[in-house]
């Protein structure tokens, strides 16, 4: 006979999703909506980007933010080099979240969504999250 | 597990915000994910069941798994809105500069040292 201990209660919130960045603004933050749990840890992950153009800056690859132990992965692309060149491991690189009501909005507070100088977006991606709770 | 995909689109046809979602999530009026995102007069198509052509047409890379640029627009000028997708293949990553002046300096044979 196996026993069985059951810890917490309910099974694992998982969302995913996509985005597009404008091609006119400066994008720090995304949006997720009819969100029901608060996220422990969120992904996110550049698909594909469009560079309009390369002055050589940096935007967001990917990013990971653990929330229970405090921390977040970052990773970043660089406009001149499309592949990615620098990272930080660190509580600094950690994704903010701000849950009202069932809109989640998630902000980088590393890299921006995009690569921008002068007010201009030189490049606009398309991204995936994962939101575990 | 729940789905919805939109795409937020101006008088002219110009996309607002393209999104997707899939999971553990409650549904919401689309006029108030447009009020989060800060749209105004916005119309929207939504898809609340994941429709194979479409999700296809937005994947960034083609059958063959070649990754490319989607570009999506509304056509306004028919009774029904209809997407328009146009695709861009993903240009090579030009040389940085780095690697611009160490190919500079290999050819007037110059090994640079750690300073």
């Amino acid at each position: 006979m196996v026993g069985r201990t059951n810890a917490g209660g309910g099974g694992l919130k998982y969302l995913t999703g996509t985005f597009t960045t404008s091609r006119t603004e400066i994008q720090k933050s995304f949006t997720v909506s009819g969100v029901t749990f608060d996220p422990k840890i969120i992904v996110v992950n550049r698909l594909s980007d469009t560079i309009v153009h390369n002055y050589g800056g940096d935007y967001l690859a990917f990013a990971l933010s653990d929330y229970d132990n405090g921390w977040g992965y970052t990773l970043t692309a660089n406009a001149d080099n499309a592949g990615s060149h620098n990272s930080a491991r660190n509580a600094g690189s950690k994704l903010t979240k701000s849950l009202s009501g069932n809109i989640l909005t998630v902000t980088t507070t590393y890299t921006d969504f995009c690569d921008s100088s002068y007010g201009d977006v030189n490049t606009y991606s398309t991204y995936q999250y994962y939101l575990y709770g | 597990m729940a789905f919805v995909r939109w795409v937020f689109y101006n008088n002219n046809g110009a996309v607002q915000y393209v999104g997707m979602q899939r999971g553990n999530f409650k549904r919401i009026p689309q006029t108030d994910m447009a009020s989060a995102l800060g749209l105004t007069n916005c119309s929207c198509m939504e898809w609340t069941e994941p429709d194979a052509a479409i999700e296809a047409a937005f994947e960034p890379m083609d059958a063959d798994g070649n990754p490319r640029i989607v570009n999506v627009s509304v056509d306004v000028s028919g009774a029904e809105p209809q997407l328009v997708f146009a695709y861009e293949a993903v240009p090579e990553p030009e040389q940085s500069e780095a690697e611009d002046m160490q190919a500079a300096l290999a050819l007037l044979g110059v090994t640079p040292e750690e300073g």
